[in-house]
């Protein structure tokens, strides 16, 4: 044996000589240092996610398995795609620049945006040029020039919260007026259609709670909305305490109404009735109703006189007198699809049992958004049951588990953004992509003109308006317009690939935070602790920003002294104070820390809450926030606004575009509900998607009479197409879903076939190539994602990969 | 030495190797680098490298954009460091060749799997780590290179000592590290290179190591069975 070995070792090297070149130590570096490698750490970590809480089993210092927390009475099973979101190849690992941009600067090649040609820099060049830039902003184009409005559904964390630690950059580190977003891309209409109606947000209210609701409602209507689907995510960490209630409900066998163009999940789960409406006409369908509750003279005149203003005003819309149009069961039929008859008949069962009208807020996510809710209200007001045990309506029992009895447990408050100085602005949302197109110019929005700031460089953190902006054409050429984009990160979103500087953030489960569980239970507070150390080059939210604020000359002004545990600790005991004034206890930091959860109380009366009974009890104590003290029917405030697309009372009004309405230039709705497999865009990059994904691209659900007509069946891959733009999918054939409306949820990444060229296929499945960018209307300017006709085909083409979930060849 | 005379290796040689390509891997052309194979030192050590056919064609166009004038270098480095990017750093998407063993592990091409935890389980039992500022998981293809090297550094420091069990059991690691840690997803990781490649340049270099291991691999499995 040792001869052999020595005979093989001892031949000539044929690099003798060279080996003792000075070039070999830079050329053929040695990585290892001579010493062992850290103490493997193993264990189990509690913590907490959009999805809910979990424990981590770590294994060698890596994340091996998710387990959800015992407590979790209906985990969601998205849990395995936030594990494997850590781990995923979409990671961004380091910091990268776009080539055009090192080489040229900013502003260089705009149109070559997209077109993934990055180079990796060092942490000190990205910090640098970031600073750099907004210095330049501040020095060259002056306040209101860098935009933050960085919207997204960021990570749960009180502490690395992006979007307030990216302003508290500009007010605090640059200290320059900054320009930041109004409302959101949710509940964009509703939320500021409902104070001027209810006088308060009412989207982001408590319900009436379910165990209320269980006992007393008789019917329960799920117009819109899909509670089964949607509550698998909170704002914070997820609950899931409502799918006791459901199945609790589903129990009693008391009536269930899915109002919706598709058979949801809800629908399924509850063994509900399932009402076919067109998209777009749930106003014609809550006219029919009104109008039969009205002549048939069923209607709550008390409750009217009592709590509302303005029916009077409403009345002769409502009877045609004004335009010579009766909204009748029949009139809203031609519209709705819903035949006259069934109109009828659930205007007489709401009536007649004590109903819930749960909606979701798909309905008011489209062209006049405002209207639905408020005819919603007037609706529900004319059954009078607003403030009844069970009765009403509820505008938020698909959200965050709505409706789950709030605990007594202390509000625990987070890092907020240091201020903004004076001259600050916001812009309505979903209005970017115009004030990109339209600097300088006049806007109306909820009464006022404003006008649009002229920004020059963008920074987003932990957010993708390339997934949730309508009109993609349009937006990569408005985005053209921004001299830098910087977008920080954890994963290659198509909005990082559309940037000039790229930063890689650590995922919330590789740093220290602290989070409330229960956006309306507020169940209890968690310690999310870091299971594993940030992955390649990855850094904290909060690192980040303290590096780049020490860059700006102001670290001190912006981490008031502070490091992440310092500001754990600093909240939590805030917390405790606020629970001590209550009388109670909340354990020491320490043991809170160790222990990883405290489940605070529930009260009897929270079990037992109603919402407007107050008012319902004395309506001059306890007036409404509107300015009658009423529920507006009329709202007066509006009628001075004088908008031509929200009048002063709720009103059917065509749409852009609908699935049949006038001068339809596609026979196809398309249909953008929230995905079931994950949470918007988060979590298309995992493992989650081998469990939906139709011929490698986002599924498609086709009604078989269309599927028919085109040649089409499940797992086909088809190309749809309108004059704003096109995408691949893959056919799922289905009866689920209505005639001439098909379903592609939005959230799927934008997957260019040619990267940042206007008007390319996107060969995934990102619903918003076809969307259009307008506002609801003039009074609230919220997003239309769901106003949107098209057509398909099978595909026949040359079939293009999916490329943008980062995945090897595998040869 | 002729061009096609056989030339053998001394572990030393093939310990250099194995660093000089993991360098490639581990970070991206620098212009730095580009002088220093324009330097004498690094033209001659280029020269050697070429000896082993496996490696010629690359050391070439090393050799070929070591000579671009000066001026040129900027532009030559950024091209590299855009298909360093696509490729191994996420930036291409699935149009990328992920020089991560886990990558290959699944189908989906999750990173962190079962191979970097057995490849940190072997440097620890090395008694090394990964120095501290190269910020890569155990199964990145740079880490594996130079643990190829270090075995066979440990093979000639333990047959200079004498120790021949010792050199026998490094000799048979490197085998079974080839096979199991290497052979088993370079091929494949080379395939996604030339493929996706916009330079070339790694497109070549893929393919100058998949060879050069499996010759390699040939060599020792030659060795061992002489004895």
């Amino acid at each position: 044996m040792s001869k052999i070995i020595a005979n093989y070792t001892s031949r000539r090297s044929f690099l003798k000589g060279a080996s003792t070149l000075g070039a070999l130590g830079v050329l053929a570096p040695s990585i290892f240092s001579p010493r062992f490698a850290q103490a493997a750490v193993n264990g189990e970590v509690l913590s907490g996610c959009h999805w809910g809480a979990f424990r981590a089993v770590v294994k060698d210092g890596r994340w091996t398995e998710v387990k959800p927390w015992e407590q979790d009475p209906h985990p969601s099973h998205q849990l395995a795609g936030v594990m494997d979101s850590v781990y995923s190849p979409s990671r961004i690992k380091y910091p990268m620049v776009r080539r055009a941009y090192l080489e040229k600067g900013r502003g260089a090649d705009v149109e070559d945006r997209g077109s993934n040609d990055f180079v990796r820099v060092s942490w000190d060049k990205a910090l640098d040029l970031v600073a750099q830039e907004l210095k330049y902003a501040k020095a060259t184009h002056g306040p209101r020039s860098v935009f933050t409005g960085t919207y997204g559904w960021k990570s749960a964390g009180k502490i690395h919260n992006s979007r307030s630690l990216l302003r508290r950059l500009i007010n605090r580190g640059l200290q320059m007026p900054n320009v930041t977003h109004t409302g959101d891309y949710s509940t964009g209409a509703s939320q500021v259609i409902m104070p001027h109606v209810i006088g308060t947000l009412e989207v982001y209210e408590q319900q009436t709670v379910w165990p209320v609701v269980v006992e007393n409602t008789e019917v329960l209507v799920v117009w819109g909305a899909d509670p089964i689907k949607t509550n698998q995510i909170d704002w914070l960490i997820a609950d899931h305490d409502s799918y006791t209630y459901l199945e609790e409900f589903k129990k009693t066998g008391k009536k269930v109404i899915c109002i919706d163009p598709l058979k949801s999940k809800t629908a399924e789960f509850m063994d509900a009735e399932w009402v076919q409406v067109k998209p777009q006409t749930d106003v014609a369908l809550m006219l029919g109703m009104a109008h039969t509750l009205f002549v048939e003279e069923l209607y709550d005149v008390d409750f009217m006189d009592e709590y509302t203003a303005g029916f009077d005003k409403f009345l002769p819309y409502l009877t045609g007198e004004t335009d010579q149009t009766p909204k009748s069961a029949e009139w809203a039929s031609e519209i709705c699809g819903v035949p006259a008859d069934k109109i009828k008949e659930l205007a007489r069962l709401f009536m007649g049992n004590r109903t819930m009208l749960t909606s979701g807020w798909s309905l008011q996510r489209q062209h006049h958004g405002e209207q639905p809710h408020w005819m919603l209200v007037t609706l529900a007001s004319m059954l009078g049951q607003i403030g009844l045990p069970g009765g009403g309506f509820g505008l938020s029992y698909h959200y965050s588990n709505g409706g789950t009895p709030t605990s007594d447990g202390p509000a625990l408050s987070g890092m907020n953004d240091g201020g903004a100085m004076e001259g600050s602005v916001s812009i309505p949302v979903a209005r970017v992509v115009e004030m990109l197109e339209r600097p300088g110019e006049e806007y109306d929005f909820n009464g006022t003109r404003y006008t649009f700031p002229d920004i020059k460089i963008a920074y987003w953190a932990g957010g993708n308006p390339f997934h949730h902006h309508q009109d993609r054409n349009r937006m990569i050429k408005a985005w053209q317009k921004l001299e830098t984009v910087i977008v920080q990160d954890y994963q290659w979103t198509a909005t990082a690939r559309f940037a000039d500087i790229v930063l890689p953030a650590a995922s919330a489960y590789e740093r220290n935070d602290i989070e409330a569980m229960g956006s309306y239970s507020n169940k209890a507070t968690v310690a999310m602790k870091k299971i594993v150390d940030p992955v390649f080059e990855a850094r904290s939210e909060y690192d980040i920003f303290v590096d780049l604020a020490d860059r700006l000359g102001n670290k001190e002004a912006y981490t008031d002294g502070r490091d992440e545990m310092d500001w754990i600790r600093h909240y939590y005991e805030q917390a405790q104070k606020q629970a001590a004034s209550k009388n109670l206890e909340m354990p020491a930091f320490e043991k809170f820390w160790e222990d990883g959860i405290v489940v605070h109380p529930v009260s009897q009366a929270a079990k037992e809450y109603v919402r407007y009974a107050d008012f319902r009890e004395d309506p001059l104590l306890e007036p409404l926030g509107t300015p009658t003290g009423k529920i507006e029917i009329y709202s007066k405030n509006i009628e001075k606004m004088g908008y031509d697309d929200c009048p002063p009372h709720p009103m059917w009004m065509e749409p852009l575009e609908r699935l049949d309405g006038p001068d339809a230039k596609f026979p196809i709705h398309v249909n953008t509900g929230h995905p079931n497999d994950r949470l918007h865009s988060q979590l298309n990059g995992t493992i989650l998607r081998e469990g939906y994904a139709v011929a490698d691209r986002e599924p498609c659900m086709v009604n078989p009479k269309d599927a028919e007509a085109r040649g089409i069946k499940s797992g086909d891959v088809i190309r749809i197409f309108n004059d704003r733009g096109q995408t691949l999918a893959g056919a799922i054939v289905s009866e689920d879903i209505m005639p001439n409306v098909i379903r592609l949820y939005e959230g799927g990444w934008y997957d260019p076939v040619e990267g940042g060229k206007i008007g390319s296929l996107c060969a995934y499945g990102d619903v918003n190539t076809l969307t259009p960018d307008l506002g609801t209307s003039k009074l609230a300017q919220g997003n239309c994602g769901h106003t949107v006709i098209a057509d398909f085909e099978k595909f026949e083409g040359e079939l293009p990969d999916v490329k943008v979930f980062t995945a090897p060849t595998n040869g | 030495m002729g061009k096609h005379e056989t030339i053998t290796f001394s572990n030393s040689d093939r310990s250099l190797v194995y660093r000089w390509l993991a360098s490639f891997f581990t970070s991206e052309v620098k212009i730095e680098t580009l002088e220093s194979y324009s330097s004498p030192e690094g033209k001659a050590l280029l020269d050697v490298f070429a000896l082993a056919p496996e490696l010629s064609s690359f050391t070439n166009q090393l050799s070929q954009m070591a000579q671009l004038p000066k001026e040129d270098y900027q532009t030559q480095v950024l091209d590299l460091a855009t298909a360093y990017s696509r490729l191994f750093l996420g930036a291409g998407g699935a149009h990328s060749a992920p020089p991560y063993e886990s990558a290959y592990y699944n189908e989906k091409g999750t990173l962190f799997q079962k191979p970097t935890a057995d490849m940190n389980k072997l440097l620890q039992e090395l008694g090394i780590s990964i120095e501290s500022s190269l910020k890569e998981p155990a199964d990145h293809l740079g880490v594996q290179l130079n643990v190829l090297a270090e075995y066979i550094d440990r093979e000639a420091l333990a047959e200079a000592s004498g120790d021949q069990a010792s050199a026998h059991a490094l000799h048979e690691n490197q085998i079974w590290f080839l096979s199991n840690h290497l052979l088993n997803w370079v091929p494949s990781f080379c395939e996604g290179c030339k493929r996706f490649d916009p330079s070339g340049f790694y497109e070549q270099l893929a393919a100058a190591l998949n060879t050069w291991l499996s010759m390699d691999l040939a060599r020792l499995n030659e060795a061992g069975t002489t004895t």
